[in-house]
């Protein structure tokens, strides 16, 4: 019984050294495997005829060297042991990730120099490793379930649970570890406002409106000393009171003998043109026969009718002797015609008819 | 100084040879005048413009010869020396007319008609061109009684005269507005 105990130990003794004997280059190089290539097989166990040889792995190569060629006794009934549970949870677990790693080390060894196989660029194996390392930090990304493309008929695949479950935060984390708006910006804070005044509060006090008095508009002394006139009884209106002025009623007669004359049908300029004819002067004895029709209408209201109009003599006017007249070789009985000067244009030869003809514009 | 037009040898009918001179220059034909307005209205307007244009000119240049060097001649010498070419060429009996500052050609009983008359204006317009080196548009003010008035003048006048013709202005109204209009701008 105690010998059995003591290889028992010496067993689990072994199975610890060997555990301890790892190799680094081998570990990173299956990490880096487990990145670029699907996971190894998973590593099948040897008949149980076949002798166990226990080695270590050393150096970079794949060099296998042989520690102990001692070969295993088979085991008998007498070899059971019953061993506690204690004695059990004790034990280390085993670790297959070495024996992965020892497998699958050879195969990211550089080939030799006469091999064929694609070899990757001295300059971008530092990129490579940095890019196969990152892996190494998210450990639980390597856990998850390969995707699988599914065939085109065969419809939406169910995405692998914890998939989008574990990378992305909560919403409702978002929110809450948010600052408030007046933190983020979206309003000014009251360092930036700057000093502002607080305003107090409504109280209770009750609010009252000042009622404007009626109060006498007093017009302010004017400095120019003017006096203000009265203002008329009606104002804006028509003051039948208000007497003409004075030279009125001469050109209302006046203007009423043209009209009976049949003057007022010229222009200005024909009317001031056949004024100064001498022919308008000797029709002026006509203008007294017309004048008492004129003086027995009133021209306003509540007036007395005006004395006939004698208009004085040129002589009279002017105080000069009476001027030469001459009469006009023109034709009685009508209105005088007025003429527009003939066109001073007479073009003598055809180059300037042309040339004036030319010249003609229009707006 | 030419005394007039002087239709003596203007035209010779060489037939022995078969051919036609106008003032000494063969190579003229004579061509029924429907055919000719027929061929000149199948044209596009440009070629039609052009085959007028080059009429005109010649004839200016027939007008140059017979007026010599006679800047100043006079309205009536000018209108007989050119009308004599324009019934050579049988395009009709051409006249003047002055309206005020407008010079107005009249063409009676051209052969072309009313057809004819975008023809004739620019017959009118390339031979004062070319005999007397003003650039000048002939514009058909009227046509009635187998009369053409054409009112020469610039061609900016010239298409104001005809927006005002198409706007509904008699041609004697448009000859009153652009005398009282150029007399108001001068």
């Amino acid at each position: 019984m105690s010998q059995r105990l003591a290889r028992l130990e010496a067993l689990l003794e072994r199975v610890r050294r060997n555990v301890q004997t790892r190799r680094p280059r081998g570990v990173a190089a299956s990490r880096a495997s487990d990145a670029l290539a699907p996971p190894p097989p998973p590593v099948e166990a040897a008949p149980p005829d076949v002798a166990m040889t226990p080695f270590s792995l050393t150096g970079e190569v794949s060099t296998l060297e042989i520690v102990e060629n001692e070969t295993l006794e088979p085991l008998g009934e007498g070899d059971l042991v019953e061993v506690s549970s204690d004695l059990l949870d004790s034990l280390p677990p085993p670790e297959t990730q070495s024996w992965e790693a020892s497998q699958s080390a050879p195969a990211e060894d550089e080939p030799p120099v006469s091999s064929q196989r694609p070899r990757i660029a001295p300059e971008l194996e530092p990129e490579l490793e940095v890019g196969l390392s990152a892996p190494s930090d998210a450990p639980v990304a390597d856990e998850r379930e390969p995707l699988l493309t599914p065939p085109p008929e065969s419809g939406p695949q169910e995405a692998p649970a914890g998939l989008f479950t574990d990378g992305g935060p909560e919403v409702e984390t978002l929110v809450a570890d948010s600052p408030p708006l007046s933190q983020s910006g979206a309003f000014p804070t009251p360092e930036q406002i700057g000093q502002a005044v607080e305003l107090e509060e409504a109280g209770d006090h009750p609010l009252e409106l000042d009622v404007a008095q009626a109060r006498p508009r007093t017009v302010p002394p004017s400095e120019e000393l003017e006096a203000l006139l009265a203002q008329p009884a009606a104002a804006a209106m028509y003051d039948e009171a208000l007497a003409p002025p004075p030279g009125a009623r001469e050109e209302l007669v006046a203007h009423d003998r043209r009209v009976s004359s049949g003057v007022v049908a010229l222009d200005d300029l024909e009317d001031e043109r056949t004024s100064e004819l001498p022919e308008f002067q000797s029709e002026a004895p006509a203008f007294p026969e017309a004048a008492p029709r004129v003086a027995e209408a009133a021209a306003f209201p509540g007036e007395a009718p005006a004395p006939a109009y004698v208009p004085p003599s040129a002589s009279e006017a002017t105080g000069m002797a009476a001027p030469e007249v001459f009469a006009p070789a023109l034709p009685r009985g009508g209105l005088p015609e007025l003429k527009l000067p003939a066109a001073s244009f007479r073009a003598q030869t055809f180059v300037e008819l042309l040339d004036a003809s030319i010249a003609l514009r229009g707006s | 100084m030419p005394a007039g037009f002087d239709p003596l040898s203007s035209v010779a009918f060489d037939l022995r040879r078969g051919a036609i001179e106008l003032r000494g220059v063969a190579g003229h034909v004579l061509v029924p005048a429907d055919a000719l307005l027929s061929l000149s209205l199948a044209a596009d307007s440009e070629t039609s413009r052009d085959f007028a244009a080059r009429l005109g000119t010649d004839l200016g240049r027939r007008l140059v010869e017979r007026l010599g060097e006679t800047p100043n001649a006079s309205i009536e010498l000018v209108l007989e020396l050119l009308a004599g070419e324009f019934s050579l060429l049988g395009l009709g009996l051409l006249g003047l007319e002055r309206w005020g500052r407008a010079m107005v050609l009249t063409v009676r009983g051209s052969p072309f008609g009313a057809a004819g008359d975008a023809l004739l204006a620019t017959v009118l317009e390339s031979a004062l061109q070319r005999a007397f080196g003003r650039d000048a548009a002939a514009v058909l003010l009227v046509r009635e009684e187998g009369v053409g008035r054409f009112l020469v003048t610039s061609r900016a006048t010239g298409e104001l005269i005809r927006i005002w013709l198409s706007s509904g202005s008699s041609w004697a109204d448009a000859l009153t507005r652009l005398q009282r209009e150029t007399g108001g701008a001068a």
